[in-house]
């Protein structure tokens, strides 16, 4: 495995860390959307450095990553327009996007 | 039209979807429900007459198709000795691959293909046993009209009719085990949905069974009948690696092993009766039919009397090269018949309820035939089950035609006098208590006392059989003419009400008593005995036998033997065939071969009990005396009882109180079983619960409790805080990414 | 060794280096702009440089031969997602987060779950070896618009069509969610 591609990986790996970070400490419900949109980033770089250096139809290179990255990017879209309606329509029941104040579901 | 034979039971099948889609959802008026009812089963019974007369004329121009398509179609021309036969395979239904046979005998292991497939087949028994199911079923289909005209589930009783045909058409035209069993099955769940068609009435006061719990009955015994049946269908599979009959016939009759009187087909013959004694009725599993008389009429006519009872005996007959082969398990069926008919008999003379007293002459009708099975008289068996399903049917409906007028009552003690009234039932009624009483000539006449002729002079027969089955027949007079005396003679016992209202049945219901007592007066012509028409100085005219004989004939060894020994000998019927003797070689030589030679002389000596010995004329002469004498007999005792308007029969009753009670509670054999096998059972049962309540329940509860306390533990995790499940989340992909991709 | 210094080998690695050098520059601004995304306090702040984190790795994508996928990246995530989260940043007018996050033990918590995670896949990273060796050939028109639409509308059709169906719902369930109030 070249370098580049190693280095893309850890970089992926890393932003995921990065975004896994966002996702627990905050508070903010949109810093956290935010955040996971990061984790899906790294995601989709994993899957396009590995897909130039796994072997294809006549060469290097399997599309089937690319493929993959798309669905992430329509399901990411999904996400980001269900996360963020959800976060407006909590806005409006509690005037916060702060997650603290969300203990509705305890038992 | 034989290969179309799928069409014969797939237009009651229609008839029943149709009439039971259309008719529950209200969308038929009674007159279109027994329209579309009744023109099913006529389809049927044309089709079925297509199918004979296509029969009858040959199997020649149906030979190309066979070399056409050997897997589908299998025609056997009639030659010589073997019958003609034909079968059609419409679809394998389950390809069992293949299979390791377990020889019992000297084949040793060997592996066949087996797959089996939608056969239907047809040959002169299954003519014969067509033509009846569908020529009475649409007689009865039409009494029907009006007997249940009015009735608030006129359209389900049609529907369950029909499917009634269906199932017991293809039963008859089934060609292997298998869809033999479909229509064995499905007659058992058409006679159960029939039996309590009026489920919610009480059917026996004394008692307190309702209609629901005679159904219940009906079904259940017939189970284990049925379990028996299925055990002794498997055995042949795994023995001859096929479920179809001509096959299995052939491998027995044909091969060249030994398998006279061996211990597996004994086994399997045992087992298959044990399941006709569950549809057949008789001891020990008889107890359900005189309950199953809780159905309308018509349904104990059809199912209970004329059709569906009488399957046992067909299986028999179907499986004929079995028993030939089968000496002992043949001497159980004759034995069993014999006591069934007497025993039967003894309790039809005393019942009140004349369904009832019908039932138990069913039984006893159909423990001859099992008689004359068993002694190898199976073309005398079939034919008496044809002439019964005449006369029987006729005797039922006409009490139908009663019961309709005498305010639903079936108590005979509330009748009396009705031929006053009601001529034409009463004058069929009467022809048909003649023919089953056996006055010469008429057809039960030539069929029963056929029977009990053969299981004099059949070397497979005993004259104790033929003794009490003569005095069975006694009391077949007797009860028959007491039914007659009591309905019809005398005084008429009557509630007031009722007397008002007395008439004669509708056309449609007497026509059909007419057309049946006709058949009862006629049918038995087609098979007038050897013996009978040697008395009036004429040949061997009995068309029956003729057209029956070669399907139920005894083959292979057996023939065989009884050829070899007393080929020759005078009185002394061979049915002798060229083949016989090299078969006969061949067997022997066979027998030498798998180390058999040292009992070899004691086994063909046992084998030449296949053979039917015929009476001089003589002793036709005597037997035909002892025929009238049993009718007289009986006519004589019921008229010296109940002649004087029953008054002689209410002072025997006084002196006679306890034979009487315990014939009229059927010798306490209901309560026998209750004590025997119904108790222990409910006391199994018990048991059972008791685990069941202790250890399964307590398992169950222990499972629940477990899961509620790691529940209130597992709740703790659930803060409502979003970041602490983010927390325990990310720890569990992390868990799990260590784990998998390291 | 000795294959290394051949001079087409020395021009490999030259090309090579070229393109990892840009490739090392992008990864460290996409990991440095993801940082701040998760740091700052003020939202706005952080989605702008989440704009910069996309892009930049959207170059990475590019210099990965995934030029398409690399145009999608910038349309679709710099373009639309971050669009519609500062909107709605704007139409709640979020300012910035109050001070006093959660407690000390879920602050090490998240920390050291996010080192796992990163353990955790590095390791995944290190045992990872393609089926094939190093500097074979890329496949003509990798990474293009046509074969990725091939492999899109024969292989993957149904997934696509599903995947169609779920934004269709997504979209229908924003919508209701974002319209009505929570009542009760």
């Amino acid at each position: 495995m070249s370098e580049a591609t190693t280095f893309c990986l850890i970089v992926s790996a890393v932003l995921f860390g990065i975004g896994t970070l966002g996702v627990l400490p905050r508070r903010s419900a949109i810093t956290i959307l935010m955040s996971i949109e990061i984790m899906l980033n790294a995601g989709n770089l994993a899957l396009i450095a590995v897909s130039r250096v796994l072997p294809g139809q006549g060469g290097l290179g399997l599309v089937d990553g690319h493929v993959f990255v798309l669905f992430v990017l329509a399901i990411a879209a999904a996400e980001a327009a269900v996360g963020l309606a959800i976060v407006l329509a909590l806005y409006r029941l509690k005037r916060s996007t702060d997650i603290e104040v969300l203990r509705l579901l305890r038992w | 039209m034989l290969p179309y034979l799928l069409l014969i039971p797939l237009a009651p099948l229609l008839g029943f979807v149709l009439v039971g889609v259309l008719g529950a959802s209200g969308l038929l008026t009674d007159r279109w429900v027994h329209r579309i009812a009744v023109a099913a089963s006529l389809a049927a019974l044309v089709f079925s007459c297509a199918a004979v007369w296509e029969f009858s004329s040959g199997l020649d121009h149906l030979v190309p198709l066979a070399e056409e398509d050997p897997g589908r179609f299998l025609v056997q021309p009639d030659e010589g000795d073997s019958p003609a036969r034909f079968s059609v395979t419409y679809a394998p239904w389950i390809p069992l691959g293949d299979t390791l046979l377990r020889g019992w005998s000297s084949t040793g292991e060997r592996t066949a293909s087996l797959t089996v497939g939608w056969t239907l087949s047809f040959d002169a028994l299954t003519a014969i046993m067509l033509l009846v199911v569908a020529g009475v079923g649409t007689l009865i289909h039409v009494y029907s009209i009006g007997y249940m005209a009015g009735d608030p589930g006129y359209s389900r009783f049609f529907a369950y009719m029909n499917l009634f045909m269906a199932m017991m058409l293809t039963l008859v035209l089934g060609g292997n085990i298998l869809v033999m069993f479909i229509g064995w099955e499905g007659v058992g769940l058409c006679s159960f949905l029939l039996i309590s068609y009026y489920y919610d009435q009480v059917f026996d006061r004394e008692s307190g069974l309702t209609c629901a719990d005679a159904g219940r009955k009906a079904f259940i015994t017939n189970r284990i009948g049925d379990m028996a049946f299925v055990l002794g269908g498997l055995l042949l599979l795994i023995t001859f690696g096929t479920f179809d009959f001509y096959a299995i016939s052939d491998a027995i009759d044909g091969s060249s092993e030994f398998w006279y009187a061996s211990l597996l087909l004994t086994g399997v013959g045992l087992l298959l009766f044990i399941g006709a004694t569950g549809k057949s009725a008789q001891i020990p599993l008889y107890v359900w039919l005189p309950d199953a008389m809780a159905g309308p009429t018509p349904v104990s006519a059809l199912i209970h009397a004329a059709t569906m009872v009488t399957a046992g005996v067909y299986m028999l007959a179907r499986m004929s090269s079995l028993f030939w082969h089968a000496p002992g398990a043949m001497l159980v069926v004759a034995v069993v018949g014999c006591l069934t008919a007497v025993f039967a008999a003894t309790m039809g003379m005393a019942q009140y309820d004349i369904k009832k007293a019908l039932a138990y002459s069913t039984v006893s009708q159909l423990g001859y035939m099992f008689l004359g099975a068993g002694v190898g008289a199976f073309v005398a068996a079939i034919f008496h089950l044809v002439t019964h399903a005449f006369f029987k049917a006729c005797l039922f409906l006409g009490s139908g035609s009663v019961i309709l007028r005498a305010g639903h009552s079936n108590d005979m003690r509330l009748y009396g006098g009705l031929k006053k009234w009601m001529p034409v039932t009463y004058a069929t009624f009467l022809i048909s208590t003649l023919a089953i009483a056996g006055f010469p000539l008429m057809s039960g006449f030539m069929s029963k006392d056929e029977i009990l002729a053969r299981s004099l002079f059949s070397t497979r027969g005993h004259t104790l059989l033929w003794l009490f089955g003569t005095f069975g027949a006694v009391m077949t007079s007797f009860y028959m003419f007491r039914a007659v005396y009591m309905t019809f003679h005398g005084e008429n016992r009557s509630p007031e009400w009722v007397r008002h209202q007395l008439k004669e049945s509708p056309r449609v219901m007497t026509g059909v008593l007419a057309v049946l007592a006709a058949g009862a007066l006629f049918v038995g012509f087609l098979g007038v005995p050897e013996g009978v028409s040697k008395l009036v100085g004429l040949g061997n005219v009995n068309w029956f036998e003729h057209q029956l004989h070669p399907v139920v004939a005894a083959r292979g060894v057996v023939a065989a033997a009884s050829h070899g020994e007393h080929g020759g000998q005078a009185g002394v019927d061979t049915h002798e065939d060229p083949a016989a003797d090299s078969a006969y070689a061949s067997a022997l030589t066979a027998d030498e071969a798998t180390g058999h030679g040292e009992p070899q002389a004691l086994e063909i000596d046992v084998i030449r009990e296949g053979l039917v010995a015929h009476p001089t004329l003589g002793q036709e002469w005597a037997l035909f005396g002892v025929g009238l004498g049993v009718f007289l007999a009986g006519l004589g005792l019921a008229s010296w009882a109940y002649g004087n308007n029953m008054r002689r029969a209410a002072a025997m009753a006084g002196s006679l109180g306890f034979v009487r009670r315990l014939l009229h509670r059927k010798w306490f054999v209901d309560e026998l079983y209750d004590k025997l096998v119904i108790g222990p059972f409910k006391a199994l049962c018990r048991g059972a619960d008791a685990i069941d309540r202790t250890v399964v329940d307590g398992a169950v509860n222990l499972a629940g409790i477990l899961t509620e306390i790691s529940g209130q533990v597992i709740k703790l995790f659930q803060t409502g805080v979003v970041r602490h499940y983010a927390v325990w989340l990310l720890a569990g992909t992390v868990l799990v990414l260590w784990i998998v991709m390291g | 060794m000795d294959a290394l210094l051949t001079p087409a080998c020395c021009v490999a690695l030259a090309a090579i280096t070229a393109v990892e050098a840009k490739l090392y520059i992008a990864g460290i601004v996409a990991l440095v702009s993801g940082l701040v995304v998760v740091m700052h306090r003020n939202s706005v702040i952080g989605a702008l440089f989440l704009v910069l984190n996309l892009l930049s790795v959207a170059v990475m994508f590019a210099l990965l031969d995934a030029y398409f996928m690399a145009v999608l990246q910038v349309l679709i995530y710099a373009g639309a997602i971050v669009v519609l989260i500062i909107f709605v940043l704007m139409l709640l007018n979020v300012g910035r987060e109050p001070r006093g996050g959660p407690g000390l033990g879920v602050r090490l918590m998240a920390l050291l779950l996010g080192l796992a995670m990163v353990f955790a896949l590095v390791r995944a990273v290190r045992s990872f070896t393609p089926g094939s060796e190093d500097g074979g050939v890329l496949t003509e028109g990798y990474g293009t618009v046509s074969q990725l639409g091939e492999a899109l509308f024969n292989q993957y059709f149904y997934p696509f069509e599903v995947v169609s169906l779920a934004l269709v719902a997504a979209m229908a369930g924003a919508v209701l969610l974002a319209k009505r109030y929570l009542e009760d």
